[in-house]
C-alpha cells in the first residue's frame, strides 16, 4: 500500500471525525483525518468548550454580585471582557492539543488542508500554500460539519452583526444587543451577555424559547429570564436589519404589528447548515438537501464506500451525537455490526443558568403521539440541598407510560440540571421503570433525589412534595 | 468429593421455592435418594432426594427461605474422612450428630488414612492443609482442578463453547465461568472453588470427553494465607489429622447488617429479576406481566442487549411473533380435516429484511445446535439402512371419542387432548407386541430394552432471522403410563421444549420416537431415525376422505403412518406386522372406554 492510500479517510477533525478516525485506527484500518482549520472542529474551538469557559465567567461574577446572599462581603465585583475572552481561548488551545496527541497516539495521520473527494475513490487536500496532495481511499467518511445558518435579509457583517463564532471573540462587552433564535446558541450568549450587564433582546419565531424542549421548561426559563431583566418577544419576526456606523436596527414584526429595535450588536443565531460546498459531493453523486446529507443507520450516503457523520447529517447537531456516529459509522466500515443510535436517547444540554436538560420525549410529543402516559414533577425548592445551596429555581419532570412504566422523557431546569441528567440516561438505557428507580435509595441530601421524587410522583407516591 | 444438592426445578413455571424442613442435618449421613428436604413452590409441595450418598457439610439455604431453582441449597461430601473434616472444622455447633461422621469414617476405606485428606481435591476443602508443597501461585493456595461435568447418561462429551472468565481472572465458587454444548443441552458451568483461574487446558471449540480436567482454580489469596501458614506444621506430620484449621470453609457467612429484600420490583410483577443466570431489567418486567410472558418464557428469548440481556425490543419483537397465547408445542396439532391446518399455528412471521450484499450471498455460522443435527442425521443415514413402509388408518372413532370425553379432559387436566397421545399409546402397544423393535445394536450384539421411553421429537422457536432447531424429549416408561398420563408427560415436555427448560436426563434415553410430519398438513413422512435407536414412526395429518365401507363411501378420518426401519436388524415382516398391529389397535379403539 503506498503511503497516500488509506482504509479510512475521514474529512473533518470535529468530534465526529476526530473520533471516527481513532476508532478507525483502533480496528486496525489505516486510517487519515483531513483538517482545514482547527482540529477539533466547532466543538472544541467555537463551541461547547469556549462557550463554557465564558457562561463560567458569567456565572462566578453573578455569584460575586450575590455575594451577600451567602453573608460574605466582596467588595464591587468587576471584569474584564477582554482577559474573560483570552481565558476561554486558552482553555481552547490545551483541548487542542489534546486532540492532536490522541490522533497521533493512535497512529492516525492528521492532514491539514482542504479535503475534496474525487471520482475514483480518491480525496485531494489543498493547503494553506495552494498546493494538492492526493490520496486514495477505500471508505470515506464526510465530518464536515456546519456553520451558522444566515438568511439574505439578515447579512452578517461580522462586526455589529454577528455569528457565534464572531460573539467568541468579541473583547468588548455590547452595551444593547438583539438576539436571533432562541435555541441553544442564542439561549447560551444571550444568557452570557446579559449577566455581564448587557441590554438583552431575545426575538423567537414560535411560541417559546428552546422551542424543542418542553413547554413547561421552556415557559420557567423565560420567567427566570425576565426576572434577570432580558426582553424576551416570541412569534416575532424580524424583518430586516440596517446597520449605521456603530448602531444597527432591526425591524421586529409581532403579528400585524410593526416594531423597531435600535442596539450595537446583532447575534444572528438561526440554526445551522451543513458544510456541504467545495467537498467534492455533486462528482460523486451525492445531492445535500436543505444543505444536508441523507445516510441510512450506518451513515452510509448510498455511495459505494462514503460515509458521512455530525452536523453535516442535519440534527440533532450535538457533539456527543457525532462522536457516537463516527464510531459506529468506523466499526461498520471496519465490518462489524454495530447497534444503531436510538435517536430517542440522546441527552441535550444548555448552559445558562439555570441550566435545562432533557432526554427523550417531551409531553407535547407524548401527546401527538397518542400515549398513555403520567406525568410526575419535582420542584427543587422542595429540595434541602438546592435550598441550602441557595438554587431552589427550577423542576425536574419525568413523563412515563402510564401502563408499562417506562420512562419516556426526562426534563430538568436547575443550575446543575446538566449534571442531573446522566442518572436519567442511564435509567432509559438500562430499562429502567418508575418503580424501580423511585425503589433506589438515592443519597441525602443531594439534588438527585428530585430524580427520586419525581418518578415516585408520576406513581402518586411522592413524599416531599 | 463434594457433591452440590440444588433446588430442583419442579415445573415449567415455578422459577423459586420455599425450603419447609430440612429432615437432616449438617453432619448426618444420607443415601442416594433418601428424601432428605421438604419444599413448597406456589403450585405444588414436594419431598427432595438427596443427589448422593455421603454427608451433610453445609446446608445454604435454612428452613423458611425461599430459594429460585437451580441454586445450591446444601453440599454433600461423599468422601468420609473430607467430610469430618469438613464438619468438624465447620463449626461443631452446627454438627448434630458427629459421632455418626465419625463411624461413617471409620467404615470407609483404608485409602482414607494414606492420602492426606486434601489431597482428595475436594474443591473447596481450602481449610483442610495440603501435605504438598502449594504449588500455587501467589499466596500458596491449592489448585482445585475443574472437570467437565457429566450432563447427562449418554452424553460422552462436550464442546466448550465460551470461557467467561480468562487466566488470571478472580473467579467466585458457583459464579458461570464457561458455557459448553452437548448434542443434547447447552449449559452453564460454574466454578467448583473460588480464586484465581490459573490454567485453562481446553480452548473454545474444543470438544473434550467429560470428566476431563479442563481448567484449574488457584485457591487461596489474600483470604487463605492463613491455610497456607497452617499447612506448614502439618508437614512434618502427615499421618494426623488436621489440628482445626483457622478460617474454616463452611464457617456461616457474617450476616448482612441488615436483610435485604428484592427492592427494585416491577409494579405488581409475576417476574423475577432473575431466572437462573438470566437477568430480566425492570422495564422487561413490566412489560412481559403486562403481556403474560413468564419468566421461563422470557428466558428463552435471545437478547441482544450488553451480555446478552433481553431489552424491551426484544421482548416486543418476541411478541409481535407470538401473538397473545403463549407458544403451544407442534406436536398437539396432528389437526383433523376439517380444520385448516395452517391455522393452528400463529400466522408467520414476516421475513426480516436481509442485506445479502453485492454477491447476493450471506454467510451464516450454524448454530451449535443445527451442528448436532447435522452430524447426527449424516451419521444415522450412514449407520442405518433404512426401509420405509407406510398404513392408512381410519381414525374416525378415535376423532368421535376424543370429542366425546374432550369436555371431561379439559376440565381435570387444563389443556387439550390432541391426537398424538392416541399413536404414542398405539406404538407403545406395537412396540411391547414387537420388542425387536424397542432395540438397539452394539457391532452384532441386539440390546432389548425393558423399558419404552418414547422420543416426542419438537420443533423448536427459530429465533427471528434464523433457522429453527429440534429437539427430542423423552416419555421414561411410556409401557406404564395411561393415555392421560402419556398426554400429560407430552404436554409438559414439548412446552419446556420450546421454553428450552428441559433437563437433561429428559432429552436421553429414549428407545423409539415418534414425529409429527401433519402439523402443516403434509400426509406422508419418512423420517431419518434417531440413533441409536432402530426405528422412528411419522404422523401424517389426519384429513376427511371417502372411503369405501360395506360396498358403500363414507366420509372417514384418515391419517397415514410411517415406520422408517433399520434393516440391519428389522426386516419388513417385523415391520409390517407393528403397523398391522398400530393399525388395527387405532381402528379398533373401545368407544366405550373411560378417559382416566
Amino acid at each position: 500500500m503506498s503511503a497516500n492510500a488509506y482504509d479510512c479517510i475521514v474529512i473533518g477533525s470535529g468530534p465526529g471525525g476526530y473520533v471516527a478516525a481513532i476508532r478507525a485506527a483502533q480496528l486496525g484500518l489505516k486510517t487519515a483525518c483531513i483538517e482545514r482549520e482547527h482540529p477539533g472542529g466547532i466543538c472544541l474551538n467555537w463551541g461547547c468548550i469556549p462557550t463554557k469557559a465564558l457562561l463560567k465567567s458569567a456565572h462566578v461574577y453573578s455569584e460575586l454580585r450575590h455575594a451577600e446572599d451567602y453573608g460574605l462581603s466582596v467588595g464591587e465585583a468587576g471584569f474584564d471582557m477582554g482577559k474573560i475572552i483570552d481565558r476561554s481561548r486558552g482553555v481552547v488551545d490545551k483541548m487542542t492539543g489534546g486532540v492532536k496527541f490522541l490522533l497521533k497516539k493512535n497512529k492516525v495521520d492528521l492532514i491539514m488542508g482542504h479535503g475534496r473527494i474525487e471520482p475514483g475513490n480518491t480525496v485531494i487536500v489543498k493547503d494553506d500554500a495552494g498546493k494538492e496532495s492526493s490520496y486514495s481511499y477505500k471508505n470515506v467518511i464526510i465530518a464536515t460539519g456546519g456553520r451558522a445558518r444566515t438568511l439574505p435579509n439578515l447579512p452578517v457583517d461580522h462586526e455589529r452583526v454577528i455569528t457565534y463564532k464572531d460573539a467568541l471573540a468579541l473583547k468588548q462587552k455590547p452595551e444593547k444587543m438583539l438576539v436571533i433564535g432562541a435555541g441553544a446558541i442564542g439561549i447560551e450568549f444571550a444568557y452570557f451577555y446579559n449577566s455581564f450587564g448587557t441590554d438583552v433582546t431575545v426575538v423567537e419565531v414560535v411560541e417559546n424559547i428552546l422551542p424543542i424542549e418542553d413547554d413547561e421548561v421552556s415557559k420557567q426559563l423565560t420567567r427566570s429570564f425576565k426576572k434577570a431583566g432580558m426582553n424576551i418577544k416570541t412569534q416575532t419576526m424580524v424583518e430586516s436589519i440596517e446597520r449605521k456606523g456603530e448602531s444597527v436596527s432591526a425591524l421586529l414584526k409581532v403579528g400585524d404589528k410593526s416594531e423597531q429595535w435600535t442596539g450595537d450588536y446583532v447575534l444572528v443565531a438561526i440554526g445551522v447548515q451543513g458544510n456541504v460546498e467545495d467537498i467534492g459531493l455533486e462528482k460523486i453523486g451525492i445531492r445535500p438537501e436543505r444543505s444536508f446529507i441523507k445516510v441510512d443507520e450506518y451513515y452510509r450516503t448510498g455511495v459505494d464506500g462514503v460515509y458521512a457523520i455530525g452536523d453535516i447529517i442535519g440534527p440533532p447537531l450535538l457533539a456527543h451525537v457525532a462522536s457516537h456516529e463516527g464510531i459506529i459509522a468506523a466499526e461498520h466500515i471496519a465490518g462489524h455490526k454495530p447497534h444503531p443510535i436510538d435517536y430517542n436517547q440522546v441527552p441535550g444540554c444548555t448552559y445558562c443558568i439555570p441550566q435545562v436538560a432533557s432526554i427523550g420525549m417531551t409531553e407535547r410529543r407524548a401527546k401527538e403521539e397518542g400515549r398513555n402516559f403520567k406525568t410526575g414533577k419535582f420542584p427543587f425548592s422542595a429540595s434541602g440541598k438546592a435550598v441550602a445551596s441557595n438554587e431552589t429555581e427550577g423542576f425536574l419532570k419525568v413523563i412515563i407510560d402510564a401502563e408499562s412504566e417506562e420512562v419516556l422523557g426526562v426534563h430538568i431546569i436547575h443550575p446543575e440540571a446538566t449534571e442531573l441528567l446522566a442518572e436519567a440516561s442511564i435509567i432509559m438505557s438500562h430499562e429502567g421503570i418508575a418503580t424501580s428507580v423511585a425503589n433506589t435509595i438515592h443519597a441525602h441530601p443531594t439534588l438527585s433525589e428530585a430524580m427520586m421524587e419525581a418518578f415516585a410522583d408520576s406513581l402518586g407516591q411522592a413524599i416531599h412534595i | 468429593m463434594k457433591v452440590e444438592m440444588v433446588m430442583p426445578q419442579m415445573g415449567e413455571s415455578i422459577a423459586e421455592a420455599t425450603v419447609l424442613k430440612w429432615r437432616k442435618g449438617v453432619g448426618d449421613s444420607v443415601e442416594k435418594d433418601e428424601l432428605i428436604l421438604d419444599i413448597a413452590t406456589d403450585k405444588v409441595d414436594s419431598e427432595i432426594p438427596a443427589p448422593d450418598a455421603g454427608v451433610i457439610v453445609e446446608i445454604l439455604a435454612p428452613e423458611g427461605e425461599v430459594v429460585p431453582v437451580k441454586s445450591v441449597i446444601a453440599v454433600i461430601e461423599t468422601d468420609a474422612s473430607a467430610a469430618k473434616d469438613a464438619v468438624s472444622n465447620g463449626g461443631s455447633s452446627s454438627s448434630q450428630k458427629p459421632e455418626q461422621a465419625a463411624s461413617q469414617q471409620a467404615e470407609s476405606s483404608s485409602s482414607a488414612e494414606q492420602l492426606p485428606p486434601a489431597s482428595q481435591a475436594a474443591p473447596s476443602a481450602q481449610s483442610a492443609p495440603s501435605q504438598q508443597p502449594a504449588q500455587a501461585s501467589g499466596a500458596g493456595g491449592q489448585l482445585v482442578d475443574m472437570v467437565m461435568p457429566q450432563m447427562g447418561e449418554s452424553i460422552t462429551e462436550a464442546t466448550i463453547l465460551k470461557w467467561l472468565r480468562k487466566i488470571g481472572d478472580e473467579v467466585k465458587k458457583d459464579e458461570t465461568i464457561l458455557e459448553i454444548s452437548t448434542d443434547k443441552v447447552d449449559s452453564e458451568i460454574p466454578a467448583p472453588a473460588s480464586g484465581v483461574l490459573s490454567e485453562i487446558m481446553a480452548s473454545e471449540g474444543d470438544t473434550v470427553a467429560v470428566k476431563s480436567t479442563i481448567a484449574k482454580i488457584a485457591t487461596g489469596g489474600a483470604s487463605n494465607g492463613a491455610s497456607a501458614q497452617a499447612a506448614a506444621p502439618q508437614q512434618a506430620a502427615p499421618q494426623q489429622q488436621a489440628p482445626a484449621a483457622p478460617a474454616p470453609q463452611s464457617a456461616p457467612q457474617p450476616a448482612p447488617a441488615r436483610s435485604t429484600v428484592e427492592s427494585s420490583g416491577a409494579p405488581a410483577s409475576g417476574v423475577p429479576t432473575r431466572y437462573g443466570e438470566k437477568f430480566f431489567s425492570p422495564l422487561v418486567r413490566s412489560l412481559a406481566t403486562q403481556h403474560g410472558v413468564s419468566a421461563v418464557e422470557l428466558a428463552s428469548i435471545p437478547g441482544s442487549g450488553a451480555h446478552g440481556r433481553i431489552t424491551k425490543n426484544d421482548l416486543m419483537l418476541y411478541l409481535e411473533h407470538r401473538g397473545s397465547a403463549p407458544a403451544q408445542p407442534t406436536t398437539q396439532t396432528a389437526a383433523p380435516g376439517q380444520q385448516a391446518p395452517a391455522a393452528a399455528r400463529p400466522a408467520a412471521p414476516q421475513a426480516p429484511v436481509r442485506d445479502y450484499g453485492s454477491d447476493g450471498v450471506i454467510v451464516e455460522e450454524m448454530d451449535n445446535m443445527r451442528k448436532r443435527i447435522a452430524q447426527h442425521m449424516v451419521m444415522s443415514k450412514a449407520t442405518s439402512p433404512h426401509v420405509y413402509s407406510v398404513a392408512e388408518i381410519d381414525v374416525t372413532n378415535i376423532a368421535r371419542w376424543r370429542k366425546k370425553v374432550q369436555n371431561d379432559f379439559v376440565k381435570r387436566e387444563g389443556y387439550k387432548l390432541s391426537f398424538t397421545p392416541f399413536f404414542l399409546e398405539a406404538a407403545v402397544k406395537g412396540l411391547v407386541h414387537q420388542p425387536y423393535i424397542n432395540a438397539s445394536l452394539e457391532g452384532e450384539k441386539i440390546l432389548l430394552k425393558r423399558d419404552i421411553n418414547l422420543g416426542c421429537a419438537v420443533a423448536l422457536p427459530a429465533p427471528p432471522g434464523k433457522a429453527g432447531g429440534l429437539i427430542v424429549p423423552v416419555i421414561k416408561r411410556a409401557d406404564q403410563l395411561s393415555l392421560a398420563g402419556i398426554a400429560r408427560s407430552l404436554n409438559d415436555l414439548a412446552t419446556r421444549a420450546r421454553d428450552r427448560a428441559l433437563q437433561p436426563d429428559e432429552i436421553s434415553g429414549g428407545t423409539f420416537t415418534v414425529t409429527n410430519v401433519g402439523t402443516f398438513g403434509n400426509i406422508i413422512g419418512n423420517p431419518i431415525i434417531n440413533q441409536p435407536q432402530l426405528a422412528i414412526l411419522a404422523i401424517g395429518a389426519i384429513k376427511k376422505r371417502p372411503a369405501v365401507i360395506n360396498d358403500m363411501i363414507a366420509i372417514r378420518d384418515i391419517v397415514y403412518l410411517t415406520l422408517s426401519y433399520d434393516h440391519r436388524l428389522i426386516d419388513g415382516m417385523m415391520a409390517g406386522q407393528f403397523l398391522k398391529f398400530v393399525t388395527d389397535y387405532l381402528q379398533g379403539w373401545d368407544m366405550d372406554r373411560e378417559p382416566f
